[in-house]
């Protein structure tokens, strides 16, 4: 582990997207409790202020420190996305392995439903499934794991086949161990690699699809503070109070920007061809 | 003697992996006349094939290249700019690569390569010439050839339209790198011919990188022996196979005879297995008895089904080892993974231990598994690279119930059983080399006390001077054990150093099965003769040299 570390600080963009995350995840995480102002607290004296030393992102219509709110919103948002990927990569790869190591009907059946989701466009489907499921934070983990879990059972069921007839599975069998041990043993630790390079990618995405569905009212309900639902109301006051639609932006981009320079590092450090240029 | 056309002196190539640079080739000084074949030989990692590269200036950004010297015909290579040596490579220096797959684009005909490659070089093209220079190495059918697709053709034919491709550029030098290793023997033993053909009609100068030391004394005039990027030796082939200077290539000649040479104190050890056996009573009863097996492979849309074996009877002894010999294609590999139920046989009997387990769905087959083991022909693939060797010997000895107190020194035993030490435990996979990682898979077969082992082609990756290592490992542990082995080999040399009998597999059908010094003293079937006369041994022809 301290090697892979090593390696990752030698990693220029690797290095840069780990130290945006890690600032991120403190802003996130620790930033509310030094700053002043809840999420909640409303000043009416100052409404839609511009950025000052005070406020720092501004306020908005209700007079809160949109800083405060952004933050507050990310930490729901991380949590959320964080837990729909969790739940679509242990699902997914689950499927995939299951099928990729099978093959017949069970790789037939479980990859048609895979088809089926990846039919609809990742935002569509979300809309779809908070419909269906009506809202609450639960059923928006539910429905991003569900518009991720397809693209973790493809990797993983296609990795699982490339290397079901290498001789060491080959031999695990040989052993009489039962199928599942092997999926176990033998094949998850050899598919990791770019599993966790999607996983930074799918992180990245189900933030956007996350902060997208609050933004159009079909996330997180306020009073829940979310980046969408922020980003919703800077778009009514635009002409006069720009500062709080593209701040709360500009935060997402910069997170999201620290996640895929760390999935870029994790990418080329995981891959032995790559690995050998850095 | 004329004038050198190839002549390299101090030649240093380094890697740079980060700040860290090796160097591979420590000063190597070779030098070619025209109309000569030069051979380099040496094991892998010797930095034979980094040599060639350099010369043709084909090696990775990364590599680094010094020399004191680099001439070719009468012109200085060092300080020609990479515009000027691609106008050189490819059109005055050919080259021909192990794999002749990789050497073609898999989506263009052959004919397109042929077009492409000699209008750049600027020499008469045209779908007639094409034909023409196909037909010259023997490709038969060629108008047909020209227009088919690189998968449609097998390795020893694309081996042979890519010499075709060298020839139509009418070069003064061809590095060719491992040409025939990917080749059977039969085909191997017509592309050497070709070779020779090459060099009369062009008078170039070869410089010919091989392992196979059989291949370098009938082909080279001169040979180079590499190890460890130093050249150890340099003289005729006769010098340096008949009288090796350096301790070296001594090893490398005398494990190279001492494979080819029929099994030694074969008899002794035979009259001693049959006393064992009538010590247990069990000569009389095989260990497997296969009935009419016939496998196929299912069709798809595209392909009609394919039938890898048809027809197969035989019987394994308990405590004999059974060579199944045959070029690729020929079902050994298939005959040797059903008996182990990794395939399951279209129809017939696999009757093992009293027992049909050629139809046994998977759940009832699990207990009986250990029993049967393999060992694979690719070392780097038989172990979990996530795993160190020891936490593989433990999961195969917690399979057949070892107690977890006594799974390190089992596991210690074992390593030391097949050669290695306690330390290399804790070694992964790819730090091990080729031999280490061969021993530690037979650890571990023999780790679930199996009644019979299947080893596939498990020597032929390995470096000569480890080959013999590793088949009197198998041969000791064998005997050891009194297991059955089935010793699947397309080298002929192999099978005879070490099977009881040998079945000869042709187009999956077995031709003939009987004792090694019959089969191949008095071969009854045709194909088996051919392919005998393909096999030069080493002995063979230094015997006829001398």
């Amino acid at each position: 582990m301290p090697r892979l570390l090593s390696g990752f600080l030698r990693h220029r963009t690797g290095a840069a997207g780990l130290f945006i995350t890690l600032f991120v995840l403190a802003a996130v995480f620790i930033g509310p409790s030094l700053l002043p102002f809840g999420p909640e607290d409303m000043d009416f004296m100052a409404t839609l202020a511009p950025p000052s030393l005070s406020h720092w992102f501004g306020t908005d219509s209700f007079g809160r420190d949109v800083l405060a709110r952004v933050l507050a919103g990310g930490q729901v948002s991380i949590f959320i996305s964080a837990a729909s990927v969790i739940l679509a990569t242990s699902v997914g790869c689950t499927m995939g392995i299951v099928a990729g190591y099978h093959g017949g009907w069970a790789d037939a059946s479980l990859m048609r439903i895979v088809d089926l989701l990846f039919a609809f466009p990742a935002f569509i489907l979300a809309m779809l499934l908070m419909v269906l499921f009506g809202f609450s934070t639960l059923n928006i983990v539910l429905a991003l794991a569900l518009v991720y879990l397809p693209i973790f059972a493809r990797i993983s069921r296609n990795t699982t086949m490339l290397i079901r007839e290498e001789p060491f599975v080959q031999a695990s069998r040989l052993m009489g161990r039962r199928p599942l041990a092997i999926m176990f043993t033998q094949i998850l630790p050899n598919i990791t690699a770019p599993i966790m390079v999607q996983a930074s990618v799918a992180l990245a995405f189900a933030i956007i699809l996350e902060a997208g569905l609050s933004f159009i009212g079909l996330g997180v309900q306020p009073p829940t503070p979310s980046l969408g639902g922020i980003m919703a109301d800077g778009r009514e006051y635009f002409g006069r109070a720009p500062w709080v639609l593209t701040l709360s932006g500009s935060a997402i981009a910069f997170a999201l920007l620290g996640i895929n320079l760390l999935g870029d590092g994790i990418r080329d450090m995981t891959d032995p061809r790559l690995k050998e240029r850095i | 003697m004329s004038q050198p056309i190839v002549s390299i002196r101090g030649l240093r190539v380094a890697f740079r992996s980060g700040s860290r640079e090796v160097e591979v080739l420590h000063g190597v000084d070779m030098s070619v006349n025209k109309g000569e074949i030069l051979g380099v030989i040496g094991e892998s990692g010797s930095g034979k094939t980094m040599t060639g590269l350099s010369l043709l200036r084909l090696l990775p950004d990364n590599a680094e290249v010094k020399a004191e010297e680099m001439r070719f015909d009468g012109m200085d290579l060092l300080p020609l700019s990479d515009t000027q040596f691609f106008d050189l490579r490819g059109v005055q220096m050919g080259m021909i690569f192990q794999d002749p797959v990789g050497s073609f684009n898999p989506s263009k005909r052959i004919g397109w390569h042929f077009e492409h490659v000699m209008r750049q070089a600027g020499v008469p093209h045209g779908r007639e010439r094409t034909i023409h220079l196909l037909e010259d190495v023997g490709v038969k059918r060629a108008a047909e050839t020209v227009d088919l697709y690189p998968h449609q053709l097998s390795g020893g034919m694309l081996q042979r339209a890519l010499i075709a491709m060298v020839l139509a550029l009418r070069p003064t030098l061809i590095v060719a790198d491992e040409p025939t290793t990917n080749l059977d023997k039969v085909v191997e033993a017509q592309i050497l011919e070709l070779f020779l053909e090459l060099r009369r009609k062009l008078n170039a100068a070869i410089i010919f990188v091989t392992h196979d030391m059989a291949v370098a004394a009938s082909l080279c005039e001169r040979i180079v022996v590499m190890k460890a990027g130093d050249v150890v030796e340099t003289g005729t082939a006769r010098e340096v196979f008949t009288a090796p200077k350096h301790s070296y290539t001594r090893r490398l000649v005398d494990t190279a005879i001492e494979l080819s040479s029929p099994k030694n104190g074969h008899a002794h050890r035979a009259s001693e297995r049959e006393t064992r056996a009538a010590a247990n009573g069990s000569a009389a009863e095989p260990l497997f008895r296969v009935r009419d097996l016939s496998v196929t492979f299912p069709g798809s849309r595209m392909r009609a089904a394919f039938t890898a074996l048809e027809g197969v009877n035989f019987e394994i002894r308990s405590g004999e080892i059974l060579g199944l010999v045959g070029e690729s294609g020929s079902g050994k590999t298939t005959l040797g993974r059903t008996l182990l139920r990794l395939y399951e046989p279209a129809t017939g009997e696999i009757i093992y231990r009293d027992r049909d387990i050629a139809h046994l769905p998977e759940r009832q087959l699990r207990p009986l598994r250990h029993e049967l083991q393999m060992v694979f022909q690719d070392p780097g693939g038989s172990f979990n690279p996530r795993k160190t060797m020891g936490a593989s010997l433990a999961e195969a000895l917690r399979v057949v119930g070892c107690p977890d107190a006594q799974v390190h020194d089992q596991t210690v035993a074992l390593l030391e059983r097949v050669g290695l030490t306690a330390t290399h435990a804790g070694r992964y996979a790819h730090e091990l080399s080729g031999g280490q990682l061969q021993r530690a898979a037979i650890a571990r077969a023999i780790a679930l006390k199996p009644s019979m082992i299947v080893a596939d082609e498990a020597v032929s990756k390995l470096d000569v001077s480890v080959r013999a290592g590793i088949l009197d490992l198998f041969e000791d542990i064998q005997a050891e054990t009194g297991m059955a082995m089935v010793f699947i080999t397309h080298d002929l040399d192999a099978a005879r150093f070490i099977c009881d009998r040998i079945a000869i597999l042709f187009h999956g059908k077995l031709l003939e099965i009987g004792p090694t010094e019959q089969v191949f003293d008095s071969p009854t079937h045709s194909y088996t003769r051919t392919l005998l006369a393909s096999q030069g041994s080493l002995a063979k022809l230094i015997g006829a040299s001398v």
